[in-house]
């Protein structure tokens, strides 16, 4: 009996599979944007809700709740610690529920030439995302930075008083990088 | 080029020296080829690991400085998964689908010798990375950005290795399926292929689906590198645990890549020195293609301490402890095989038996590793080092040595000498727990991995687990004396080699003549 070769079938088969092959690396660039939908559609990434945290001006629940007060921390990260100094005005902060609270940092460029900066925001407990809104953040756009520039950045904020009880205390970090011009804010 | 084949019918190869290895088509040729080139590549990756293990005999810093400690670790693991374990499973296959299928050879010759010849210029570029200023790639072998993208000249080495490297396996999964599809001879139904057969279609569809996602996600880290990307830059935008994702959508059935065809191999011997079928063939295959699904929707269980939702880390942590079921039915199988069997214990059983006990344990603690909360604190300690090396070394290893030792006969037309095999494999199985089993201990101390200092409570189990590196790591040298002289002598081999085993490759002489099965063999 001749062996069974089935030459068409060869060449069929071979572009389907080359075919799979192209669309799974199509796939892996697909998968950022299908992310970003698939968080949006079932509102499961909080980290997301971070960084478009509620522009200036939303409403917030007005609600004051006296009888409480929430600690919120301060953390700064940079990546390139030898091109930035970058610091919380306060490591931490009492902060009344429904009452807009103020705090600032300090951003230095360390460096001899002009320097445009981004922040990125971060919010924990994932929790507590929701439940924060900025009306005033450096971290809403590009900062732009003279040679050895030092600047005061202030940020104003509230945490809503239908955060959950036990959540005592929030901690609000930002990591500055530096950016080529026109790559945005968040 | 079916002319050609007719007119060389019997004949051996078509040149000799070098340039019959460039040019052949024969599957048996690239077959060897591929063993060979990983046993080469199984050594250097070894002697990566000893200098790990060297480093670590005692704490403090005395052979390496740590820069390249993270050398080590990056390429052991990368030298190991992309240069050993691949090829050595694409090695088998080219030898044994053609003659377990009863096809002339792979579907796609030519082809076929493009696939293997793509991996030695690679590794060239990757090990080469060594002798580059800034070194080797330390950031690990998951090239998590940022971290991944501070290496120095040698990055875009890393990633155009890589891509050939995945050409290579494409090339080589594409080629496979064709054969498995269209080659069978007349008779073998897909219920009626060989179990090895079928494990190796199943993880060809893995890698189609799972290699060209990690090509993705290595261009992506080098146009954000060289092209001012931000696909994974925070600064720009970007996410870095987005290149996480991506990468463990590849990196979980990649680690179904390696132990597929082994479970496949497993599934060869055990019948076979058992003097039974194996128990349960249907549900056999129904269970390795429920692993390969469940395979690609487990990724995120790497990453339960990056910040996940509660709801993600229960799909993930549940669907990651589902896969013990098909893989419980696996084991379950081959023990009922073995269960009343007329059981003898040749070298390849012996390292079945060893795969399926030390396998089941490294499947053990990685149920534990799938629990969120216990996760959080086993992750990045020599624990989940412990597991994936279970399952690894004593696994997958096992498995393909003992598919070598197996068939080796067929190869050759010699036996090995059984004697030095069982030394082989009783210095193997001990030191590889030596080696390995202390780790547990120290992960749950939590040792962190990837550090090449630790604290002096820590000294104790990681001498143990330096001796028992360096005594698995000599016992392999045992190995390669016994394929180098079963290679040029030995007792000669009968045409079935074992007691009446199933399968057509035990109907051809052995040596496997250079043609076989020109005229499909009826099943």
């Amino acid at each position: 009996m001749k062996p069974v070769r089935r030459k068409g079938g060869n060449r069929r088969l071979v572009l389907t599979l080359g075919g799979a092959v192209a669309g799974m690396f199509a796939f892996a660039f697909l998968l950022t944007p299908m992310y970003e939908v698939f968080c949006e559609l079932t509102g499961l990434d909080s980290e997301r809700l971070t960084r478009a945290t509620r522009p200036a001006g939303s409403a917030v629940a007005a609600e004051i709740d006296e009888n409480r007060t929430i600690t919120v921390e301060f953390l700064t990260n940079t990546m390139n610690p030898a091109a930035w100094e970058f610091q919380p005005g306060d490591l931490s902060i009492e902060v009344t529920p429904g009452r807009t609270a103020e705090t600032v940092f300090f951003a230095e460029n360390l460096l001899p030439h002009d320097v445009i900066s981004v922040t990125r925001p971060s919010v924990r407990p994932l929790e507590a995302v929701s439940h924060v809104s900025k009306q005033v953040c450096f971290c809403f756009e590009e900062q732009a930075f003279a040679a050895g520039e030092r600047r005061e950045l202030p940020m104003r904020f509230t945490i809503d008083s239908e955060l959950p009880a036990h959540v005592e205390t929030v901690t609000l970090a930002y990591t500055l990088f530096t950016a080529e011009p026109g790559i945005g804010g968040s | 080029m079916s002319d050609t084949t007719h007119e060389e019918h019997h004949d051996g190869p078509h040149a000799s020296g070098m340039w019959r290895w460039l040019t052949t088509t024969n599957h048996k040729d690239i077959g060897t080829l591929y063993l060979v080139f990983s046993l080469i590549m199984f050594l250097v990756g070894g002697t990566m690991a000893l200098i790990i293990r060297t480093e670590l005999f005692q704490p403090g810093l005395q052979l390496v400085d740590p820069h390249f400690f993270n050398q080590m670790t990056t390429m052991h693991a990368l030298v190991m998964i992309f240069g050993a374990l691949m090829p050595a499973f694409v090695g088998l296959a080219n030898w044994q689908i053609p003659l377990m299928v009863g096809a002339p050879d792979m579907a796609l010759p030519r082809m076929n010798n493009w696939s293997f010849w793509i991996l030695p210029p690679a590794f060239l570029l990757l090990l080469g990375t060594l002798f580059m200023p800034g070194g080797a790639p330390a950031g690990g072998w998951t090239l998590y950005p940022p971290l991944i993208l501070q290496t120095g000249d040698a990055f875009p080495f890393v990633v155009f290795s890589l891509h050939m490297l995945g050409a290579s396996s494409i090339l080589g999964a594409i080629n496979i399926i064709v054969t498995i599809t269209n080659m069978r001879a007349p008779g073998m139904g897909f219920m009626k292929m060989p179990l090895f057969v079928w494990t190796w279609l199943i993880t060809a569809y893995l890698l189609i689906g799972a290699m060209p996602v990690l090509a993705g996600a290595i261009t992506m880290l080098l146009t954000d590198r060289y092209f001012d990307t931000s696909f994974f830059l925070a600064a720009g935008g970007g996410d870095p645990v987005m290149f996480q994702h991506i990468f463990w959508f590849f990196g979980h059935p990649e680690v179904y890549i390696l132990i597929l065809p082994a479970f496949g191999i497993i599934s060869q011997v055990i019948p076979t020195f058992s003097r039974k079928p194996l128990f349960g063939y249907v549900s056999m295959v129904i269970a390795t293609s429920a692993i390969a699904f469940l395979s690609y929707v487990v990724w995120a269980h790497h990453m339960f301490t990056v910040g996940m939702p509660a709801a993600g880390m229960l799909f993930f942590m549940i669907t990651t402890m589902f896969i013990a079921v098909p893989t419980g039915v696996k084991i379950f199988n081959w023990l009922a095989t073995m269960w009343r069997g007329s059981i003898s214990f040749e070298t390849p059983m012996l390292f079945a038996v060893a795969f399926v006990i030390l396998f089941t344990i490294g499947g053990f603690s990685g149920l534990m590793l799938a629990l969120v909360p216990a996760d959080i604190e086993y992750h990045d300690t020599y624990f989940v080092v412990a597991h994936f090396h279970y399952v690894l070394v004593p696994g997958a290893i096992f498995g393909v040595i003992a598919g070598v030792y197996y068939w080796l006969p067929k190869w050759t037309g010699h036996m090995y000498n059984e004697t030095l095999g069982k030394w082989h494999f009783w210095l193997s199985t001990i030191f590889v727990n030596i080696l390995f089993f202390p780790q547990h201990f120290l992960g749950l101390a939590s040792m962190p991995r990837r550090i090449p200092d630790y604290s002096v409570q820590f000294t104790e189990f990681n001498m143990i687990s330096t001796v028992g590196a360096f005594g698995f790591g000599l016992s392999q040298l045992l190995f390669v004396w016994m394929l180098v002289k079963c290679v040029k002598g030995g007792e000669k081999a009968s045409t079935e080699v074992w007691d009446d085993p199933q399968g057509l490759e035990w109907t051809v002489p052995s040596p496997a003549p250079y043609h076989t099965f020109e005229t499909a063999p009826k099943v």
